[in-house]
């Protein structure tokens, strides 16, 4: 009876897991796992940090010392490492800065307004009798005062149509006119409004947008212009659509211009001396269909001098230093391009307005044989007193692990949705396995959350996207996504009311942006939809002996994203489509989607024994 | 049947100077939340204020605000000694301001 203690370790992008087990003859029985984050970059020496505390808290679980295990086998961490870019391909650019469109919660009066502006305490002196004013009205100006003069200057015959606001007074000034006015409020940078010069301003009612600003030839009606100029100004109404209020000032040597940027085009390299080129602003539809064209990939060059030649550039320099290669030697050999919208901030605004621009958001992978596990495993071995050994490759390891998963048997077909990149393998009958590793998965996610929703902290992009959102009703109640009420027993914390919050178990995190539920949601789903989905179509093409993926019946996913609370069933209904069985797997029928390649170096080795 | 008035109560120590009050009432104002201003005769705290406040609101909302100045905004679902905002009169607006928006279910500004 010869017992032996293993323990499998596999290195993620983003965790290292590791699992326990007696092996009585050739028998394993597991005793424990563990997962902590990832430490430094996967296959180099940092993540000795990482294997050590997982396996020290795994032998603790197990009651075990870490001298207690015979044999650690590592795995044989696929030499591929990822990379992210994103970047914008059209900006808009308003100079001489003439517009202001935000939402200030409560605005003042109704309507639409047009004069020149004036600050409210010059209004005497500067205002001629018959033309049309609009007062400007900074900080230090009190509400009844402010009433009081517009008042005044109305009995004496200055017309007012309306009044810029720096505090948020708007509804407290224009309780106390004679005289209704629209006016708008928290104008943040009122210093820079423009003074003696034509403006429109419009406030809708509540639950309205405005119509006469966000409109073109609302525009050229309200300025009289030409159509030279008002095609000019029409990108001021497109940035103006969805509004509650908003200000137009006219300043003639002002210029609107939205400038598609040069964003180049990208070469693909391959096999064949195969060439293709595509144009970025063609979106990243058209890239992955010529991509698709080009079938396999040796490299991607962006043009040299735009955007996209930046990006790659970045990329190819970022991999360089990961891997200690020189950047004229690294091959880019898969990459993802997934449509993004990023909101950027208009240069000249004075309200903080935000334009949505398209861009691109790119993902891509390197091979390199210089990924040192066995520098890894050498220090490994020193540090801990323990014999470390590589095992197998990653690929069969996931697949002997995922096939602990009740219900599966061969051939099987396994998804590995991790942080860093999509893998697919399969596995036939025979046993003969044929893997595939694609760039983009659960990082480009948070970077597509972090970018639309112009949140500027990964970390919480990161807790958006694996937790469910709420919306604090009132002190009791909340309304969760799909629409019901959750009741609490406790009142709700005053920070949270009325917010859009993620739900944790931890507790609640108040969203400070401004966006709905609904829209954060779709957000959320959306950038899922666009990396996964795309990436797991593409993943099994590659293993699929015949290419055609209704050839498949069984595929079993795996990963960190095979966690998430809806990856899972958004793949599982599009899978579905093609006639397949797809669920997330429950590696040994407890450990749902984790610890799978883990689970599969202990069971490799048993096989072994077997073999002995 | 008359309709029955809607307003938020603000109950205040009638040794406060009113004028310390205006604050208040803008916040809610500028909100579009009608309110009802109330001196007080009797010794009470501002939390208690707060909460007889809430208990006679229509709205279930209420402020109190002691001779100190201390202000609390109370709801009338709560324990009676725990407001759900507390401050003094030196955020008088946002006082106002919130308790308009708790009403209203909007966030609060804190």
């Amino acid at each position: 009876m010869a017992t032996k203690i293993l323990a499998g370790v596999d290195i993620g992008n983003s965790s290292t897991e590791v699992a326990i087990a007696k092996v009585v003859d050739e028998k394993a029985n597991f005793l424990s796992e563990h997962l902590v984050k990832t430490t430094g970059i996967k296959g180099t020496v940092d993540n000795v940090k990482g294997i050590g505390m997982a396996l020290r808290e795994a032998a603790k679980k197990a009651d075990i010392q870490i001298l207690d295990i015979d044999i650690i086998r590592l795995n044989d961490a696929v030499p591929v490492i990822g990379d992210l870019a994103m970047d914008l391909i059209s900006e808009t650019i308003i100079t001489e800065s003439s517009m202001i469109g935000h939402n200030p919660d409560t605005p003042g009066g109704a309507g639409l307004g047009v004069g020149i502006t004036v600050l409210v305490d010059q209004m005497f002196d500067a205002a001629v009798r018959g033309l049309d004013y609009i007062v400007v009205i900074p900080k230090p100006f009190d509400y009844e005062w402010a009433a009081h003069w517009i008042n005044k200057a109305e009995k004496d015959g200055i017309s007012i149509t309306g009044a810029i606001v720096q505090k948020d007074d708007g509804v407290l000034i224009h309780n106390r006119l004679h005289k209704p006015i629209p006016i708008v409020d928290e104008v943040s940078l009122i210093e820079k409004v423009p003074l003696g010069k034509m403006a429109a301003i419009e406030v809708a009612l509540p639950g309205h947008v405005i119509r006469t600003l966000s409109n073109p030839y609302g525009l050229s009606t309200v300025f009289q212009l030409n159509p030279e100029q008002t095609k000019q100004i029409a990108l001021v109404a497109k940035a103006l659509v969805g509004n509650r209020s908003a200000v137009v000032i006219r300043t003639p040597q002002g210029e609107v211009v939205e400038r598609k940027i040069e964003a180049g085009r990208i070469k693909l390299a391959g096999t064949n001396n195969k060439q293709l080129e595509v144009s970025i602003n063609d979106g990243a539809g058209e890239i992955m269909r010529t991509y698709d064209n080009l079938g396999d990939l040796l490299d991607v060059k962006g043009e040299t001098g735009t955007n996209v030649g930046g990006m790659f550039n970045g990329l190819r320099h970022d991999l360089a230093e990961l891997t200690g290669q020189s950047p004229n030697e690294i091959k880019i050999s898969d990459f993802l391009a997934v449509d993004a919208i990023i909101p950027t901030s208009i240069s000249g605004s004075m309200a903080g307005e935000l334009s949505m621009e398209s861009g691109v958001a790119l993902a891509s992978m390197v091979k390199t044989n210089k990924v040192p596990v066995q520098k890894v495993a050498a220090l490994l071995e020193q540090e801990l007193g323990v014999r470390v050994e590589i095992g197998g490759i990653e690929a069969e390891m996931a697949i002997l692990g995922s096939l602990t998963t009740p219900g599966t048997r061969k051939p099987i077909v396994i998804l590995d949705m991790g942080g860093g990149s999509t893998d697919a393998a399969m596995m036939n009958e025979t046993g003969k396995i044929t893997s595939s590793h694609l760039a983009g998965a659960g990082d480009m996610v948070t970077m597509l959350i972090n970018s639309e929703l112009a949140l500027g902290d990964k970390e919480l992009a990161e807790r958006i996207k694996k937790n469910p959102l709420g919306k604090v009703m009132s002190l009791f109640h909340m309304q969760l996504e799909d629409g019901t009420i959750l009741f609490s027993e406790t009142p709700f914390p005053p920070h949270t009311f009325g917010k859009v919050v993620i739900r944790e178990e931890s507790g609640l995190t108040p969203l400070t942006i401004k966006a709905s539920m609904d829209k954060i949601r779709d957000i959320r789903r959306s950038a899922k939809r666009r990396v996964f989905v795309t990436n797991v179509l593409r993943a099994l093409k590659r293993v699929v002996p015949t290419g055609n993926l209704k050839h498949l019946s069984f595929v079993v996913m795996v990963g960190g994203s095979a966690l998430d609370f809806e990856i899972p069933q958004m793949l599982t209904e599009e899978l579905g489509k093609y006639g397949i069985v797809a669920g997330f797997a429950n590696i040994r029928g407890t450990e749902g989607p984790r610890n799978a390649v883990a689970t599969g170096l202990v069971l490799s080795s048993v096989k072994e024994e077997v073999l002995k | 049947m008359s309709i029955r008035a809607i307003y938020i109560p603000i109950l205040y120590n009638s040794h406060l100077d009113p004028i310390k009050l205006r604050v208040v009432c803008c916040g809610l104002e500028e909100e579009g939340v009608p309110f009802l201003l109330q001196g007080r005769e009797d010794q009470k705290n501002y939390i208690e204020l707060g909460a007889d406040a809430a208990a006679m609101s229509p709205l279930q909302v209420g402020i109190g605000i002691d001779q100190e100045g201390k202000v609390c905004v109370h709801h009338e679902k709560l324990k009676q000694e725990t407001p759900y905002l507390e401050d003094t009169l030196q955020n008088a607006r946002s006082m106002g301001q919130n308790a308009a928006r708790l009403v209203k279910g909007l966030p609060l500004s804190l």
